[in-house]
């Protein structure tokens, strides 16, 4: 698993939500969540992909045969480790929430 | 005679723009499909075209999902084609240091270019070292240790790390690899 080499509030944004949330996301989700246009985070997405960040995968399956299938996406072990420290680094003031969401029991099983 | 101008204009741009929005899903769709094609990434692009169209789909409204799917146009897609176009580079200066670290190697064994990859710096570096190594036995090796050099060569050519274009690869093989031959038959090594 690589560092990132920029690191912007957009993806502090995009890490924040991968953290918070409950189950996996699919990218307009994620975007939405991150209140962050679409576009630039679907670059983020792919830039944590191809540092081993994230792993994503397709929908099992649809309700509505022949619609698209959705993508969802997951920080890896050592990825969510990894944005937790960056987030702890660069966002101290969001320390105590991310800290307190690190110790609920459960959640990290679920990752 | 100017009110009823204004009137006429005004019912027009509304006609305009009902129609525009009824066709905002479909141009949506024709955005993201568009721009998962002007990915220069392949497989990217294939993955991209079905998780953006589940995605705008799943958008409410009729102009959202267009203003989201032309956010995409600008933004996802220049900057991903520009990254892959980097790594690109980066592989293709490995490609090039890898070969004419070989070069070099049947000269000067001790100088090993190193060469770079965004990603994967690691990788690119073990990867260097690696042709490094056959470089020197090229140089200094017995003979069937040159000719397991080659043949290692060879291998690595078949069967390359991922991030090297296949492009260089065939380029390899179509002129270094029988330059190296020919020069170490040359020498008698081979």
């Amino acid at each position: 698993m690589y560092q990132l080499d920029r690191v912007t509030p957009a993806t502090l944004d995009v890490l924040q939500v991968l953290i918070d949330a409950e189950e996996d996301l699919h990218g307009f989700a994620i975007a939405q969540a991150a209140r962050r246009p679409t576009g630039s985070t679907y670059t983020i997405l792919a830039k944590l992909a191809a540092l081993g960040w994230l792993m994503s995968y397709w929908e099992a399956s649809h309700p509505d045969e022949g619609r698209p299938r959705r993508r969802f996406y997951r920080l890896q072990p050592d990825g969510l480790k990894a944005a937790r420290s960056l987030l702890l680094e660069r966002r101290p003031q969001r320390a105590q929430g991310l800290m307190r969401h690190q110790a609920a029991p459960g959640v990290s099983e679920a990752w | 005679m100017r009110f009823w101008i204004s009137c006429a204009i005004s019912v027009l741009l509304t006609m305009i723009g009902t129609e525009f929005s009824e066709l905002g899903p479909l141009m949506a769709r024709w955005t993201v499909n568009l721009s998962a094609r002007l990915l220069l990434d392949r497989q990217l692009g294939k993955q991209y075209a079905e998780e953006w169209r589940a995605g705008i789909d799943g958008t409410p409204g009729k102009l959202i999902p267009l203003a989201k799917a032309i956010g995409i146009l600008l933004t996802t897609v220049p900057v991903l084609n520009s990254r892959y176009l980097n790594e690109l580079w980066i592989c293709t200066i490995g490609i090039r240091s890898y070969s004419s670290s070989l070069r070099e190697g049947l000269r000067y064994p001790e100088q090993y270019v190193i060469s770079g990859y965004m990603l994967n710096p690691e990788i690119a570096e073990d990867y260097n070292l690696f042709v490094g190594e056959i470089c020197q036995l090229l140089k200094e090796g017995s003979p069937s240790e040159r000719t397991e050099a080659i043949e290692v060569l060879q291998i690595i050519l078949d069967d390359p790390p991922a991030w090297v274009s296949k492009f260089w690869v065939k380029w390899i093989w179509r002129r270094d690899l029988p330059m190296f031959q020919k020069a170490l038959s040359a020498r008698g090594y081979l």
